[in-house]
């Protein structure tokens, strides 16, 4: 299978607007004077952004996904390991799926 | 400018062996893109320059949800920036930390750079082990796994039958779920953190467009992280 020309035309352009992304906020980063303030909301951004992710998903998902997830950060808590905290987060979720939850 | 940090083959190394616990789920989600590509009638070489060039999941899903033939040039580049817009936040977080870096040091660990192994980063940054190598060894595992699944995907479509059923549709939710943990310490770590999922859910619900996802997580991020830029200043 060959890729065709306008696809791979396509594929470039989401190569340039994807990496445009990456290293944009990072260049960026050049001209903003990094104050207090702005490292202060710098730093808010990394948990705000899990919020974010997490957020949706939550309200998405049904009680099985809600203990899975749970479960996951009490693991991690817990055990501090976070390979082992995703395996009991998802064996909980189907579990609790299993079970009808 | 202060001096860069250090950029070394242990560090690489490091990093490259971090990624355990996300290699299961982009692999799982690879091989998903690989299949899901091929429904579309992209063959295995497009779908793997895909996954190479473009190397983001959310993108790459929402991106063959707007595919066609012809591919619509605009409309795939903009749904690509749109759900890559958080990548422009993650970036800006690592500039304190690489911004000394060459370019030819910095802007390779940003191509590989993912949701995943940028948190992995920020923690091993947090914990003291500034390696700035370490995002870019464990990006590099995490891209030729995303690679090498979507070509499994694309060549054995049956592959994964029923994920659900043994709860790995969930796997990078529970990721987050485990990184939520270790970021979240504080009253003032939870505030941002609750803003944000309350923002992302309420773009969520009221976005109705084709792709609400990813402005739902742009704008829960900055309306987050601005509650935090409130804390410290009501701080000071």
């Amino acid at each position: 299978m060959t890729a065709g020309a306008e696809a791979l035309l396509a594929i470039a352009a989401m190569g340039v607007a994807s990496f445009a992304c990456r290293a944009g906020g990072f260049l960026a980063m050049r001209l903003v004077t990094v104050t207090s303030r702005v490292e202060a909301c710098l730093k808010a951004v990394p948990v705000a952004l899990v919020g974010a992710i997490l957020g949706p998903i939550a309200v998405h998902g049904g009680p099985a996904d809600w203990l899975g997830l749970a479960a996951a950060a009490v693991a991690m808590r817990v055990l501090g390991h976070d390979l082992a905290a995703c395996v009991i987060g998802i064996s909980v979720a189907a579990a609790a799926r299993a079970t009808g939850a | 400018m202060a001096d860069p940090p250090p950029f070394t083959l242990a560090g690489a190394r490091r990093g490259a062996m971090a990624v355990g616990p996300l290699a299961p789920a982009v692999a799982l989600y690879g091989t998903v893109f690989g299949v899901l590509a091929a429904s579309k009638g992209l063959g295995a070489v497009d779908a793997m320059l895909f996954s190479a060039i473009v190397n983001a999941g959310g993108a790459q899903f929402a991106s063959l949800a707007v595919w066609a033939e012809p591919p619509p040039l605009l409309a795939l580049a903009l749904t690509t920036l749109a759900m890559n817009a958080r990548y422009l936040l993650m970036g800006a977080t690592l500039h304190p930390w690489m911004g000394a870096l060459p370019h030819s040091r910095s802007l390779p660990a940003l191509f590989v750079m993912g949701d995943g192994n940028w948190a992995l980063a920020l923690r091993e940054h947090e914990m003291g082990r500034i390696d700035a190598a370490f995002l870019l060894g464990s990006g590099l595992v995490l891209w030729i796994v995303w690679i090498a699944a979507t070509g499994l995907g694309h060549a054995a479509g049956a592959l994964v039958d029923d994920p659900r059923r043994f709860g790995l549709d969930l796997m990078l939710a529970a990721f987050f779920a485990a990184i939520a943990a270790t970021f979240v310490r504080s009253r003032r770590d939870l505030l941002p953190f609750l803003a944000g999922a309350a923002a992302a859910i309420v773009i969520d619900r009221v976005a109705s467009g084709p792709t609400p996802g990813p402005w739902a997580v742009l704008g829960g991020a900055v309306l987050g992280s601005l509650v935090g830029l409130a804390l410290d200043g009501r701080s000071r």
